[in-house]
């Protein structure tokens, strides 16, 4: 689960409650939001995300420099997006040029998050500025919390 | 990518202006054409009116301040990359041309091109013959 944070917000505790790994998951990101800073996660899968959200929607933004705006693929089904990129390497005449120092990095990246509502693919809107992506996922209407009157007899 | 080296601080950026925020060691990839040297800095969230190129004596300093991510009614709830500003130092040798430094920026990569001088263009000794 890549949102447990976002998924304990969400849902009330007793949904969770049953579920060990779930509760593992969150215990080991309360530690280590106690020992580096407050919401620092580390991510072994790229691009990495910082999420954003409130009760209506999240936006996800990730550093992407380098990468070409058609170079990225957004796919949204339900509750989980998917982003595709391709950082397309610097190439070089072999004759005249050689490279000195290498840091950067470039190739395809694939990353699949799931939130934790349903996402209204028609109004989610992408931006990529300044090498940053950034999109933001309306909830769907018949996903949002329903406010029940009751009436007194 | 993201995860650039904490140069400074470690400080989450919470509550800080943009001149406060921690500062990052841009990565860079460098080489070298026939007569200048080419050097690529990722710097996502920079714009051209961000960025600082300074040269002093031989010290070359880029430095590119971040426009700030804010979400009305949003707040951050999940981060696996933290935001800063950029900083790099290079020392250039004498082979570079100062005067004719150029940099360009597009989809937060800054590139430099560094001209080399004539003096190290043209390396052929003529030998002599007595």
């Amino acid at each position: 689960m890549l949102f447990p944070e976002l998924q304990t917000r969400f849902f009330s505790n007793d949904l969770l409650q049953n579920d060990g790994l779930k509760e593992m998951q969150y215990l080991s990101n309360r530690l280590n939001r106690l020992v580096n800073s407050e919401y620092s996660n580390y991510s072994f899968e790229h691009p990495t995300f910082n999420v954003y959200s409130n009760q209506d929607s999240a936006i996800i933004t990730s550093e992407l420099p380098g990468i070409e705006l058609d170079d990225i693929d957004i796919q949204i089904v339900h509750n989980t997006i998917t982003i595709k990129t391709n950082k397309m390497e610097e190439k070089l005449d072999a004759e005249t040029s050689h490279w000195l120092k290498r840091e950067r990095t470039y190739g395809q990246m694939v990353r699949s998050v799931e939130l934790p509502f349903e996402v209204d693919a028609n109004k989610t809107k992408a931006k990529f500025n300044r090498g940053i992506l950034t999109i933001e996922l309306p909830r769907k209407e018949e996903d949002k919390p329903k406010k029940i009157s009751i009436k007194a007899n | 990518m993201a995860n650039n080296t904490a140069v400074l601080e470690k400080n989450p950026t919470k509550n800080l202006t943009n001149r406060e925020l921690p500062k990052y060691m841009p990565r860079c990839d460098i080489y070298e054409t026939k007569d200048a040297l080419i050097v690529l800095a990722d710097m996502p969230g920079v714009d051209e009116n961000n960025i600082d190129i300074t040269l002093e004596k031989n010290i070359l300093t880029l430095t590119g301040t971040v426009c700030e991510t804010n979400f009305d009614n949003h707040s951050l709830i999940y981060s696996e990359y933290k935001t800063g500003n950029f900083e790099r130092v290079f020392a250039l040798s004498d082979e570079v041309n100062k005067d004719e430094i150029k940099a360009s920026l597009k989809n937060g990569v800054l590139k430099l091109t560094l001209p080399k001088s004539p003096v190290a263009q043209a390396r052929k000794i003529a030998v002599k013959s007595e």
